[in-house]
């Protein structure tokens, strides 16, 4: 369990840092981040708002952090292109999307909420 | 206006993409029997089995060219088949590796020296205590350094050769997938064939260590043009199918189409998971097309498909799943061309170049991030550098270009960096 824990926090720490720095990027005034230590995986609750003109690159955001399917071995492969503070497209939260082990996204118009979670 | 998603898991978009390596497996399996109907083609294939492979080694000059195709058609389908065992969802990673699997079997891989790899990949993943699929694409793209098992597989006296090929194959699967993972930070996701740097980083570290004890490299050497026709018509087959397929699955205009365009292309850029797979599978076949088109425009020059360009046509369309499009492939390539005609001492349709210039494209996310002159000088680069690689590992690791992107890489994106204005934002 505590190699389990060591790698569920090395992953929650770049899905934080991709997640403030897109949150950022959309003009989020204040964004609040709640992480929770479960007994098999870390909860992280986001709720923050963002300009109007954003309104659909976060819906799109919270598709890809929703996936249809997740890749254990894309995040094997390219997991350590995460949180670098390389931001350059959209790639990186699909690849946090894969990351995660359940997440749930709701978008209104200007503020998101996210309910994320990774298992150890 | 709410906008929310369940966490579903859907399997729906995967299950008729698995069959997209199985009927490319059928097709190379059809093709071979068309070029070598009668016997020779189970001995060829068992020549190539047992025989030295190289960087720049055609299968089909040793086994004949349906023989050629049989090998890659057996090792895409047992690559398909560990995959689908694996029960790891189709997406443009899978396809990418699957594609690169069939094509690079066109160029050294074969059944024989990719399965103590593989072996070694799946002991890493005990030793880790974690599932053998977290690092399936990292030990299938692994088998780039399959030239060595089989080097050793030749080289070794009898007796000791089956033990030393095992070792040295179960030796590479276990350290790379480490080192790849590493080396994704080094060159930040610009080198779309990362295991290809790291491979020839470990293989520069196993070269160096049997150099040290006698041991002498010779790279192999094979280039056949007889089976020209035969493979356009294969080639041409490959890529409208997908084409038909991407617009059988929605993908049935120009707006539908650009918005894949819009991607820099830098990993992790998986075009079925970022845009469906009717939007990869036009890609795929558009992308693949231009390295068609090109190596058809050198023709008069004497230029006939074979193994490795095949090889390199693959490499292009299954990445074109995760990665290239032909925004971003063009500038390297022109910059790869224009590094060609200026070198003094190589033809640009020397077999070297020919890869070279196909499989640059590699480094596209760097013209799809900054731009076309960036694109165009990381081609220019590529080419001069990749010239000088192979000799580091004894030509052993058949991701040469992957190895030099990645030193591109090292080279030009700090630069890049340093001289663009940081972004402006509120």
């Amino acid at each position: 369990m505590k190699k389990r824990m060591y790698r569920a926090r090395r992953r929650m720490n770049r899905v934080l840092s991709e997640l403030s720095h897109a949150m950022l990027m959309v003009g989020g005034q204040e964004i609040d981040l709640r992480l929770t230590r479960e007994a098999a995986g870390l909860r992280l609750r986001l709720e923050g708002d963002f300009q109007p003109e954003h309104q659909e690159e976060m819906e799109r955001m919270a598709k890809l952090l929703q996936p249809l399917v997740r890749d254990p071995a894309l995040v094997e492969t390219y997991g350590e292109l995460t949180g670098e503070d390389q931001y350059t497209d959209q790639g990186e939260i699909a690849l946090v999307g894969q990351m995660l082990d359940e997440s749930k996204v709701v978008v209104e118009p200007g503020r998101v909420r996210m309910n994320l979670y990774l298992a150890y | 206006m709410k906008t929310q998603t369940d966490n579903r898991r859907i399997t729906a978009p995967e299950d008729w993409l698995r069959r997209i390596p199985l009927v490319l497996a059928g097709l190379l399996l059809v093709f071979a029997l068309i070029a070598q109907p009668d016997r020779s083609l189970l001995a060829g294939f068992w020549e190539i089995q047992i025989n030295e492979t190289g960087l720049i080694t055609d299968p089909m000059v040793t086994g004949g060219v349906g023989a050629g195709l049989l090998n890659a058609a057996v090792v895409l389908l047992l690559s398909t088949l560990l995959i689908r065992r694996m029960k790891l969802p189709f997406t443009g990673a899978a396809l990418a590796c699957l594609f690169l699997m069939a094509g690079f079997s066109l160029l050294g891989k074969n059944m024989l020296n990719i399965a103590p790899i593989v072996a070694g990949g799946w002991l890493y993943s005990r030793y880790r205590g974690d599932g053998f699929a977290k690092y399936i694409y990292l030990t299938l793209y692994g088998t780039c350094l399959a030239p060595m098992v089989s080097f050793l597989l030749v080289r070794v006296r009898p007796g000791f050769r089956w033990l030393a090929m095992a070792a040295c194959g179960l030796v590479i699967g276990f350290l790379l997938p480490a080192i790849a993972r590493f080396t994704t930070r080094i060159h930040q996701g610009y080198n779309l064939y990362n295991v290809g740097f790291a491979a020839g980083i470990l293989g520069l570290g196993i070269a160096s260590i049997l150099k040290g004890f006698g041991v002498e490299f010779a790279a192999g050497d094979g280039w056949s043009d007889e089976g020209h026709g035969l493979l356009c018509v294969l080639v041409s087959a490959v890529l409208l199918l997908l084409l038909a397929g991407g617009i059988a699955a929605g993908c049935r205009s120009w707006d539908a189409y650009r918005r894949v365009l819009r991607h820099s292309g830098r990993a992790v850029a998986d075009f079925v998971l970022l845009d469906g797979p009717g939007l990869a599978m036009v890609n795929m076949a558009l992308t693949g097309a231009i390295g068609f088109a090109y190596l058809l425009a050198l023709y008069p020059w004497g230029v006939r498909l074979n193994g490795p360009l095949v090889c390199c046509i693959f490499a292009m369309t299954g990445f074109g799943a995760f990665g290239k499009h032909p925004k971003n492939v063009l500038p390297v390539m022109s910059g790869a061309v224009l590094a060609a005609l200026l070198l003094v001492a190589v033809p640009i349709t020397s077999p070297g170049v020919l890869l070279a210039t196909l499989l640059c494209t590699c480094l596209a996310p760097v013209a799809g991030q900054f731009g076309w002159g960036w694109g165009l000088a990381a081609g220019f680069i590529h080419m001069t550098i990749v010239q000088n690689t192979s000799i580091l590992h004894g030509g052993m690791n058949l991701y040469n270009n992957g190895f030099a992107a990645g030193l591109v890489c090292i080279l030009l994106i700090p630069i890049i960096k340093s001289i663009s204005p940081e972004p402006e934002e509120d």
